[in-house]
């Protein structure tokens, strides 16, 4: 995949454990990806599934007893270096200097990520402050052009508003634009639409797959929704129990799912059908495995139709066609 | 202010009240917004404004909208777990008797609520922390006196059985269940009482996909086995579709459209639903049909637009729109719009198949 | 079949069992709870565990100094038995005060369960005690101004302040969370006029208040009619601060679905607010307990202490610190100080106690992160 391109983020191998009184949870556990500039990178996952931890790994953001255990997180500067960003001191400058403005992240519930005593305004404006040499005047204005960018009408009254006099959609709008002022190459969206309602999910997808196209820049995005996926996603990972199962482009991965797990997970889903064309759906038997139980062998065989003996041992990362990876004994 | 508090009833299917297991007549939620130290009210918020329809006995009513439309007032409002404004809520009990809701004693109240039982949305906070699963699912049975002592953990094992619990799990606490064990739970206290009907308000929302499933085809398999009806309370559209015979949409406290789900999706006679329809993402990477973006969030349910509630995002929207407010017409096939051009426009469905 | 029988046994804990398994790891909390049972059973005990009667005066022992346990005599000899020295009293030449000193002629050996003087504890009469002495006596205390044995007395005054702090603090709690759920849970007319009462009675400065009501019960009245008014002043003013507490917790548990779940099932307020609501405000409950048995403890020491409290011949530790009330008493014999002691021991064992329960009373957590 992408030979010769080298990806903007390239993961290699990543763990990140918490410790806690009660046990080990591997919340990420030993992640290969590739983030390629330009393009779009989905993350399937239920709960617990370690999705959102990979995420804060990468901002190196995984808060004690949470920690990154092994594994590199290499990202390309853009001057021809790389730079490991496991290595990093998570409260040091280098990761600082690149957080927010080369990498900046958006959450599921924006009110959590905006400070509800100071206007959007502020915000943006020293996001933009800390990381640009302007003066204030400019980066006002700045934040004005970027609050139109994202769909906000009256940029100009709606600086001035406190986050929590809008609406959870024009919020969202506001945390994108906060996240994307100083044109950050990577733009880590973890479940960007989940709290919203469907017409306004529309529209921030719809945003945010315009954004992209005029930056440039490279999106990873988060999320339980095959459909959002489905929308806005290059490549897809799915993700299980801190583990990539299946890797490959969207259309790939739509069209021809290997792993038991996610051609499971589409058909669970229900579809608009015609009456006539309606089934009953097909059911994913038991719960996802506790995250402190430790689980030998295919983390999936417990839930798996097609399990057999072979999965009491871990399978391993098959490459099928080109691009395609998939973990599981079927396909060795 | 009082003459607007009146019910405007809107016939529906005059005079075959009947048959039907539940109708809404006119049902209104107005919360006051207060100010000052004396507590003047300065306006209303319409949670629920002048809604009407039925439920046939063994259907399921999908009921669709989203956040802040209204609809989970409108559930608790039948239920009287909120007191409705005004109103009639018609609902015929085991017996074959038309018991009006709103005006029913509480001692009568109690009694129906045996037969009409609510699933809530989240199964974390639904669930009393320090109760047993025992005491939990047999607590209905206590209140409506169905069965004593030795008998209760009888019919406790019963139903956690038929939810797909392990009954000897029961003396556990719902912090050693997951997200869909606890939803079975919340599933078993219902049907405790043995219910007629149950109003789902959002099952499956807070569930995880692979679970999700498990919880609708269960739903399924108990409406089969004990002749259920339910008014099912959901904000995704393709979950609706999935269980409904008959779907309600609802903008801003009101019905917008509510019709055949077959007919409602696929062949949607309100803006707003081809809005809605539209907007639900595609599990097809290939599908490049054009969406229709609406403009702007929901407007605030504190001022409401004038004319019909929809007009400024409504892409159809005429000088009528703003002025006059459309009611909730008959369309023939049984179908109720609310939009003046209900029977003119040409909307798109959904794309079959490929939703999700 | 195995596998089911198997199955069938599980019992699932009770929440007495949630509760200890997650208070044990809690080493305060633990010292505290030896601490108050300590104390409490002495209390209870106290005449068993006393070795002289301690309601008997003996002018000639007055003021006599704790007697030190010894297992080395004056002659460097070491003893198997604990033994203390007799005491005998000198009259100091020039003051002409008693003075004491040890009798290092006289060994008294400590015995263990003897039997001397009779008492009835629940009704059962017994003579036996833990220790005591063959001939002379044994004060590890001291005696007070009257020659009575401060041991037994201070042992024995604890069943009235620690009864007074439990008993108070339990109507305290009651009228409290009935109050304070009342009041959040149907909110409106009933909140307003419960709120109200709480800020007046808030608003009271508590010291003086307390005073003025103790120092109106009449002097005619028996120490046990005293003794009980002052358990129903002390839970009268004290109930407020739960019922403010306990009336936010209802606030945010009313709105809970599982609260809302019980509406929906036809039960009634009642079943709402005490099998669903109170238990829920167990955490908030203790933590008030904490605070306030203590409380209770000093409040009853300080009026006792100022003799408007517990009025002798009953017996509490504030009724003992009034023979310290003057500074060359407490200079001359400062053993008389020795209820402090248990004072600071009974507040210091409720605060870790409570501390414990606190975070033990919550036992329904999940492990997940």
């Amino acid at each position: 995949m992408f030979v010769g391109n080298v990806p903007l983020v390239q993961i290699r191998g990543l763990r990140t454990y918490f410790y806690t009184d009660d046990g080990v949870v591997r919340a990420v556990d030993g992640v290969d990806l590739a983030i390629h500039p330009g393009k779009v990178l989905g993350i399937i996952g239920e709960t617990g599934s370690g999705k959102t931890v990979l995420a804060l790994s990468i901002m190196r953001l995984v808060q004690p007893p949470g920690r990154v255990v092994e594994g590199n997180i290499l990202y390309a500067q853009g001057n021809g270096k790389q730079i490991d960003l496991a290595l990093l001191d998570p409260k040091g400058r280098a990761i600082r200097e690149i957080r927010g403005k080369h990498i900046s992240m958006i959450f599921q519930e924006p009110m959590v990520s905006l400070n509800p005593l100071y206007t959007i305004g502020e915000q943006i404006v020293e996001n933009i402050l800390v990381h640009q040499k302007v003066t204030p005047k400019e980066a006002r204005d700045i934040a004005i052009h970027m609050l139109e960018r994202v769909g906000i009408p009256e940029p100009e009254k709606r600086i001035d508003d406190y986050p929590h006099s809008l609406s959870g959609g024009m919020r969202q709008r506001a945390m994108i634009a906060m996240a994307l002022v100083c044109q950050p190459r990577l733009l880590i969206a973890d479940e960007p639409t989940t709290a919203l309602d469907v017409t306004v999910q529309a529209q921030i997808l719809e945003l945010l797959k315009d954004l992209q196209r005029q930056m440039g820049m490279a999106i990873m995005i988060i999320t339980h929704n095959l459909g959002v996926i489905a929308e806005i996603a290059d490549f897809v990972g799915v993700m299980y129990l801190g583990k990539i199962m299946e890797y490959a482009t969207v259309v790939e991965l739509f069209e021809n799912p290997l792993h038991p797990y996610t051609k499971d997970l589409f058909r669970s889903i229900p579809y608009c059908v015609r009456r006539k064309n309606k089934k009953r759906l097909e059911v994913i038997k038991g719960d996802i495995p506790d995250p402190y139980a430790k689980v030998e062998g295919c983390l999936y065989a417990s839930r798996c139709s097609w399990a057999s003996k072979k999965c009491l041992e871990d399978p391993p990362s098959i490459e099928r066609d080109t691009g395609h990876m998939v973990r599981c004994w079927l396909y060795v | 202010m009082v003459c607007e508090m009146l019910p405007t009833l809107t016939p529906l299917e005059e005079g075959k009240g009947e048959q039907y297991l539940l109708e809404v007549k006119g049902l209104k939620k107005y919360f006051p917004l207060t100010r000052g130290f004396w507590r003047r009210a300065v306006g209303y918020v319409r949670a629920v404004d002048n809604v009407s329809f039925f439920i046939r006995e063994g259907e399921t009513l999908g009921l669709v909208g989203e956040s802040g439309c209204g609809k989970t007032t409108l559930g608790r409002c039948i239920l009287r777990l909120i007191e409705p404004t005004a109103g009639e809520v018609w609902f015929k009990n085991q017996k074959g008797e038309r018991l009006e809701i709103t005006k029913m004693t509480p001692k009568e109240l109690k009694n129906v609520r045996k037969e009409m039982r609510m699933i809530f949305q989240d199964p974390f906070s639904s669930l009393n922390p320090r109760l047993t699963v025992m005491e939990i699912v047999g607590e209905p049975m206590e209140i409506h006196g169905l069965a004593r002592g030795k008998e209760v953990e009888e019919r406790v094992r019963v139903l956690l059985e038929m939810v797909g619990l392990k009954a000897q799990h029961m003396r556990r606490y719902p912090y050693e269940f997951s997200g869909g064990q606890r939803q079975r739970i919340c599933i078993a206290r219902a049907l405790a009482s043995n219910p007629r009907f149950i109003i789902a308000d959002e099952p499956v929302s807070a569930l995880d996909v692979s679970v999700q499933a498990q919880i609708l085809n269960l739903l399924e398999d108990l409406k089969e086995q004990f002749h259920l009806t339910y008014l099912f309370i959901s904000h995704d559209l393709s979950v609706v579709q999935h269980v409904s015979d008959r779907v309600a949409v609802m903008y801003l406290g009101k019905l917008v459209e509510i019709g055949d789900t077959e007919l409602v999706y696929f062949s949607p006679r309100h803006p707003y639903t081809e809005a809605l329809l539209s907007a639900i993402p595609r599990v097809n990477p290939k599908s490049k049909m054009q969406r229709i973006l609406l403009k702007g969030d929901v407007p605030s349910p504190l001022n409401v637009p004038s004319g019909c509630a929809f007009h400024p995002r409504c892409r159809y929207a005429k000088e009528v729109c703003t002025r006059e407010e459309p009611i909730l017409q008959g369309v023939g096939d049984g179908r109720y719009v609310a939009c003046h051009f209900a029977t003119e426009l040409a909307l798109k469905g959904v794309e079959a198949d490929v939703c999700g | 079949m195995i596998r089911k029988n198997v199955a069938e046994l599980e019992r699932g804990k009770s929440y007495i069992q949630l509760v200890w398994r997650k208070f044990k790891k809690n080493r305060m909390g633990l010292l505290g709870g030896i601490i108050i049972m300590t104390l409490g059973i002495l209390a209870l005990f106290a005449p068993f565990f006393a070795p002289h009667d301690y309601y008997k005066l003996d002018a000639d022992k007055a003021y006599r100094p704790p007697q030190r346990i010894r297992f080395i005599d004056a002659h460097g000899n070491f003893h198997w038995r604990p033994f203390v020295y007799d005491m005998v009293m000198d009259i100091d030449p020039e003051t002409f005060s008693r003075i004491y000193r040890e009798d290092t002629s006289k060994l008294l050996y400590i015995r263990f369960f003897v039997r001397s003087w009779e008492y009835r504890v629940f009704g059962i009469r017994s003579n036996l005690h833990l220790f005591g002495v063959d001939e002379g006596s044994i004060h590890l205390l001291g005696t007070d101004r009257l020659g009575r044995d401060l041991l037994g007395r201070i042992l024995h005054g604890g069943r009235v302040s620690l009864t007074i702090a439990f008993l108070g603090a339990g109507i305290t709690v009651i009228l409290g969370s009935i109050m304070g759920a009342l009041s959040g849970y149907y909110g409106g007319f009933v909140d307003m006029l419960v709120q109200r009462l709480v800020e007046v009675l808030q608003s009271f400065p508590q010291l003086p208040l307390w005073m003025a009501l103790t120092a109106a019960l009449p002097k005619t009245w028996s120490s046990l009619q005293v003794f009980i008014s002052m358990v129903i002043i002390f839970s009268f003013l004290n109930w407020p601060m739960l019922a403010r507490e306990i009336r936010g917790k209802v606030l945010s548990l009313r709105e809970q679905d599982f609260v809302v779940a019980v509406r929906e099932m036809g039960g009634s307020n009642t079943r709402i607010i005490f099998k669903h609501i109170l238990p829920n405000c167990l955490s908030h409950i203790i933590v008030i307990l904490t605070i306030s048995i203590p409380e209770l403890i000093l409040m009853e020491s300080v009026l006792s202490f100022l003799g408007l409290g517990i009025q002798p011949p009953m017996v509490s530790w504030g009724v003992l610190l009034q023979g310290a009330q003057r500074v060359e008493v407490i200079g001359l014999y400062p053993w008389v100080i020795s209820p402090c002691a248990f004072i600071i021991l009974a507040v210091l064992g409720f605060n870790f106690l409570g501390d414990g329960l606190r975070d033990a009373a919550d036992p329904y957590t999940a492990r997940r992160r």
